[in-house]
């Protein structure tokens, strides 16, 4: 048996047992192993200290020489110091690995750094105009052959937020023709299903799970965008998704509680937007109040039921639809004073409600 | 493992490489003209302060070309090429083609928009005057806050930027104030 402890803590353990050994109620050999058993964990030593802040000082001296004298250089001798500077960080982090292992991967991060800079900074030296997406996607390529070599948990997540990113500058589409589009939409989704094979298989991380959604939302979010679905049918494929994420979830089962709840939210809010009457008039040109009206009631009983299984955070979409209601109703037939107090006291009944059914829960813990 | 690792470098250089390779071809083969610049002026967050412009050769009237009307409404959005030849000191579309040239200056572009007598509405009676063509680059990146030289300049006609054109590639090299 090891502790990893200060040092502090062990020299005051250490005065404690030679107390007791003093005292003859341990032995001298007894007094030793229990000493042994407490280990000084490694703490940054002041020449390693000194030694990184002299080379991130070094580091920044150059980064600041090169953005001063950027306009001047050629375009050749910057796009040769971005390969040169991304494989001397590369390199150094490989040399690294056995004795550095965290400046090494420090060093990995800023020569993929680089290289994304290097992306964008191809577009400022030859003046041109290409997606953003298609940076951001070419960036997650990179970083995928990155991880193939190694697990890095920093790293994956990057991999997803650039992907999300990629995605969401899909949704400024207006330069883009068709094909294109769907090219990239194509590429993306790719990338999300190799987000979300990587980490159901050797990373099971919660926030990993929950960047795989944001990037399966933001996928179809952008493709309804685009094809211009009608509004009631694309919120109705979104609350959909979140139904499939609280019922039947296709991946992230290692934390199924990141899941339930992002499925939770998506599905709360979709059904929130589709409780107004307009967009159901639109759909059918004609007055959709009363399919609003029977929407919100199925919306209503569905929320309770999730409520009665456990999902406390349903109970503010409830709280939500009925508080819109009531705005929507009543704020212009009402006297204002009357109007405020009588929202007050129903914010309040759910404050009550949502008390109760938490405790029920904790019950149901225990 | 440590060794197999090697492979990323030239991964991440080719894929760099993919990315800016056309670009660095037709800046260094390229042949250079200089053509005539319409601006306005935003920012962009990842790539800095840029001028974003247009040519005066992007605007073709239609009686310059050998395309008859028919086509030219058929290839809307599509890729087509602009011939450009030097004439009176200055470099003009003088034909929009759309089949690749074997020889001579061209720029691959794509036709934006045909613009009709009154407006872009198009109906039969009426007959496009003006073809907008798009060469494809439409900013200029430059140091923060010095776009203003650039702008005064343009607006009184006196901006010229330098280009590089190599096979129907283009690359902008330079802004230049005619004096």
């Amino acid at each position: 048996m090891q502790f990893k402890v200060s040092r502090i803590y062990k020299e005051t353990v250490s005065r404690q047992l030679n107390m007791f050994r003093d005292d003859g109620l341990i032995s001298k050999e007894q007094c030793d192993e229990m000493k042994g058993a407490y280990v000084i964990e490694k703490t940054v030593g002041v020449t390693r200290l000194v030694s990184v802040v002299g080379s991130v000082l070094i580091g920044l001296g150059i980064l600041t020489y090169i953005a001063g004298n950027w306009q001047y250089m050629s375009p050749m001798f910057r796009m040769m110091l971005i390969v040169v500077g991304m494989t001397a960080f590369y390199v150094t982090g490989m040399m690294l690995d056995d004795n550095y292992p965290k400046t090494a991967r420090a060093l990995r991060y800023i020569a993929l750094f680089i290289y994304g800079g290097g992306l964008f900074l191809t577009d400022q030296t030859f003046h041109l105009n290409r997606s953003v997406s298609w940076h951001f996607l070419i960036w997650a390529v990179g970083i995928l052959t990155v991880l193939y070599f190694g697990k890095d948990k920093l790293l994956l997540y990057f991999f997803q937020a650039l992907i999300i990113a990629s995605i969401m500058g899909l949704g400024d589409s207006r330069n883009m023709t068709e094909f294109a589009f769907y090219a990239y939409w194509f590429v993306s989704t790719v990338g999300v299903v190799f987000a979300i094979r990587l980490s159901e298989e050797s990373y099971r991380s919660g926030l990993a799970v929950f960047l795989n959604i944001l990037g399966l939302f933001t996928l179809i979010i952008v493709m309804l965008a685009h094809i211009e679905l009608e509004f009631v049918l694309g919120t109705g494929l979104i609350l959909l998704f979140g139904l499939l994420l609280l019922f039947k979830p296709p991946f992230g089962t290692y934390a199924l509680e990141v899941v339930k709840q992002s499925g939770l939210i998506i599905t709360g809010f979709s059904g929130f937007v589709l409780t107004f009457a307009d967009p159901w008039s639109d759909l059918m040109n004609g007055d959709g109040t009363s399919v609003s009206i029977v929407f919100t009631i199925i919306l209503l009983l569905g929320l309770f039921y999730l409520v009665k299984s456990g999902y406390v955070g349903a109970v503010a979409f409830i709280a939500l639809v009925i508080l819109r209601y009531y705005f929507d109703t009543f704020y212009d037939f009402m006297p204002k004073s009357m109007f405020f107090i009588i929202g007050g006291i129903i914010l309040l009944g759910f404050g009550v409600y949502l008390e109760s059914v938490r405790r029920k829960g904790m019950k149901l813990d225990a | 493992m440590l060794k197999k690792e090697h492979i990323i470098i030239p991964v991440l250089i080719l894929l760099l490489g993919i990315q800016l390779i056309p670009f660095a071809m037709t800046a260094w083969m390229g042949e250079s003209i200089v053509l005539k610049v319409e601006l306005y002026d935003p920012r962009d967050i990842f790539r800095g302060d840029y001028i974003a412009l247009r040519f005066e050769e992007e605007s073709v009237p239609v009686e310059n070309v050998s395309l008859d009307l028919e086509q030219l409404e058929k290839i809307y959005d599509k890729k087509v090429y602009a011939i450009i030849k030097k004439q009176d000191e200055s470099w003009t579309v003088v034909d929009i083609q759309l089949e690749r040239p074997t020889q001579g200056m061209f720029i691959e572009s794509r036709l934006d928009y045909l613009e009709y007598a009154s407006g872009t509405d198009h109906s039969p009676s009426k007959k496009p005057i003006l073809i907008h063509l798009d060469f494809g680059i439409d900013r200029f990146y430059v140091e923060e806050n010095t776009g203003g030289s650039f702008e005064d300049a343009a607006r009184d006609g006196n901006l010229l930027s330098e280009l590089k054109v190599w096979k129907g590639d283009v690359v902008m090299m330079e802004l230049m104030i005619e004096d």
